[in-house]
């Protein structure tokens, strides 16, 4: 079977020491960031892409991605000892999760969120070698005004599935589309809002945008904050879940992967909204709801399950199709660009080495998490102790050489410095930073794929409706757009995001 | 101006402040963009996208503000200016000094302007961090990852 054959050679590139030294240190950063509450996987990898420059397009890959679900990982277990997410994918994991610690099973939540995550895992990893071959090569039929209003609906839909207010969110993708506009137009070398700034010539530091609005302005937020942050219980007892908290165990685990695997391959989904979904999932159907809250431990698997899956099976859509679920996955394709790799269907056959090569890691990764950090529990409830007025001052200085580092320029760290302002005001008014940086990524991509259509429909903007397949994408965006603002779906979506 | 009452405290609605926010970041672009050459609509000129794209933020911006007087919403969080001022100025003030006055200026006066900004850490704490974290530069950036980056004032 071609998968088979694929898979094997994808192993072969992940299994080489060096690849397998970076997939170690992504799982092992990612679940140290994860564990120190405050500080996202967005934050985490913005931090850390310029100290990929220098690695192969692969390894660095599999470093940013290692780091992705090892966040995932590592959240869990502060939210199951100290009852604070460690990133938002576990905020469910809070409810059910703690109320076992409490009961002094500790140890077997987390191993049951290990588990349950490191099945999801694999099943995430065997959907991507199976899906990804067929949607990469329907994406290759598509025309520039298909691409263009499959990007219309991959923004729309990332919004209207996503956390927090519609209309700042559709406003937050805007203003991410106008500073992607920002240098030099390809098309006609024309400088766009350089204001005769030489710096601004090659458009806004990605890397900048990045950390200023994930990393700077979360530490503005923080710093002044107080802390709170109890420990439980340095004692986390056994770690074999009982007979019994199995049972109750592996039939979420299979329902939560399922939901996630099917969850992150939309737009906007992914981990946080996979895991809320299974979660009310789980409750809606359990024949003891009542206990949920207070410590079931299947309020623990399947959350944990569906978030893994839905960490996966968003990375489909980012390789197959070029366009961004989520923050994290335009964080890799803007790692992808930086590497020179042009994100799109293209990248599994010019690319194929680094698309098997990062499918294979993830599994390996997975495992690594399981194998590694179940022993070491231990370490990571010391890492719970770090004060966060210690901690962010390590992440500025660090930030602030890597940015340097990207060009050799100083301008770097300035633009970054006004990201965090712009990013702290927009955090103030309630605005999400994640759909900017859809915006940011997608911006160029889109004009171009515009500009191309109009030209080959030698100016007739109708080629959008006529050629059917972006007229089925076009329409799937505004019934999207319908059915979010009628009040049934309203009232739903607050329901799941209930704790935003 | 639309208020709402929050804790006893009158705050602005957020939808309010980002509503205007956008408006106006929305027109600038738009009116910026217009003069670069909108195009036909065979070939959409430089300013085209933009300026599409500046029209439908003001829109939404106009949107927001009027849904402001509708309903009261989320309040605008409160600034804490001191924190934002200290964080970018050590920012800034770490960038200014990296390649002329070196690592051993630049990383203590980041770290020691930044770490005011959470007001918990006593004086001998922020002197042992930025040591700490002015050595792992050395260590992990300059010697390790080759960045071309003076150690100390004048070298080179």
């Amino acid at each position: 079977m071609d998968m088979i054959s694929n898979l094997a050679s994808g192993f072969d590139t992940a299994l080489t020491i060096q690849n397998i030294l970076f997939c170690f240190i992504g799982v092992l950063l990612g679940t140290a960031i994860g564990v120190l509450p405050g500080l996202g996987p967005l934050a985490t990898i913005a931090m850390l892409l310029p100290m990929t420059y220098s690695l192969e397009p692969v390894s660095a890959l599999i470093m940013l991605s290692g780091i992705y679900y090892g966040a995932q990982y590592g959240g869990s277990t502060t939210a199951i000892l100290v009852n604070l997410p460690g990133e938002s994918g576990s905020v469910v994991t809070c409810l059910d999760g703690h109320q076992m610690a409490r009961n002094g099973r500790a140890g077997s939540a987390l191993a049951i969120a290990a588990l349950g995550s490191f099945f999801a895992g694999t099943v995430g990893t065997l959907l991507i070698a199976a899906f990804s071959p067929y949607l990469s090569r329907l994406a290759m039929s598509f025309g520039p005004a298909e691409y263009f209003s499959l990007m219309v609906l991959g923004l729309v839909a990332a919004v209207v599935l996503a956390a927090g207010g519609l209309l700042k969110a559709i406003a937050m993708i805007l203003v991410g589309l106008l500073l992607g506009s920002v240098g030099t137009d390809v098309t006609s070398g024309v400088q766009r809002f350089t204001f005769g700034s030489f710096e601004l010539v090659d458009g806004l530091e990605f890397v900048a945008l990045a950390m200023g609005l994930f990393a700077f302005s979360d530490i503005i937020a923080n710093a002044g904050g107080k802390e709170d942050r109890k420990l439980l219980t340095e004692n986390v007892g056994g770690l074999w879940p009982s007979r019994e908290e199995f049972k109750q165990s592996w039939k979420p685990v299979l329902r939560g992967t399922a939901l996630g695997s099917f969850l992150g391959l939309l737009p906007g989904g992914g981990a946080t909204l996979s895991s809320f979904a299974s979660y009310m999932i789980e409750k809606k159907i359990s024949k003891t709801p009542e206990i949920f809250g207070k410590g079931a431990p299947a309020g623990v698997a399947a959350p944990e399950a569906a978030n893994n899956a839905g960490a996966q099976s968003s990375f489909i859509p980012m390789l197959t199709l070029g366009i961004p679920g989520n923050g994290v996955m335009a964080m890799m394709i803007g790692a992808m660009m930086i590497h020179d790799i042009v994100p799109g269907p293209e990248v599994m056959t010019k690319n194929a080495d680094l698309f098997w090569g990062l499918v294979a890691s993830m599994w390996i990764g997975n495992l690594m998490l399981v194998v590694i950090n179940l022993p070491l529990i231990g370490i990571w409830v010391r890492f719970l102790k770090i004060p966060y007025s210690m901690l962010y001052p390590a992440i500025i200085i660090f930030s602030m050489i890597g940015l340097y580092s990207v060009e050799n320029r100083i301008s770097a760290i300035y633009m970054g410095a006004g990201f965090a302002l712009v990013g702290y005001i927009l955090n103030r008014l309630r605005c999400e930073p994640a759909p900017l940086l859809l915006g940011f990524i997608l911006g160029p991509m889109m004009e171009e794929y515009l500009r191309r259509a109009m030209l080959l429909s030698r100016g007739d903007p109708s080629v959008f409706v006529t050629r059917p397949l972006s007229a089925v994408l076009l329409l799937l965006t505004v019934l999207l757009l319908i059915t979010i603002v009628s009040p049934f779906v309203r009232r739903k979506r607050k329901e799941v995001f209930v704790e935003d | 101006m639309e208020k709402i009452i929050s804790n006893g405290r009158r705050r602005i609605s957020s939808d309010l402040l980002s509503g205007l926010l956008f408006l106006s970041i929305g027109l600038f672009f738009a009116v910026y963009a217009y003069s670069y050459s909108l195009g036909s609509f065979a070939q959409l000129g430089p300013g085209a996208f933009p300026f599409g794209v500046g029209v439908v933020l003001a829109i939404i911006g106009v949107a927001l503000t009027l849904k402001s007087f509708a309903e009261s919403g989320e309040p605008v969080a409160a600034f804490n200016l001191k924190s934002a001022g200290l964080i970018t100025l050590g920012l800034i003030i770490g960038g200014a000094t990296l390649t002329s006055l070196g690592v051993v200026v630049s990383v203590p006066a980041a770290v020691a302007i930044s770490s005011l900004a959470s007001g918990s850490l006593r004086p001998r704490v922020i002197f042992l961090m930025a040591l700490l974290l002015t050595i792992f530069t050395y260590l992990v950036f300059i010697v390790a990852l080759g960045i071309q980056l003076p150690l100390y004032p004048g070298a080179h």
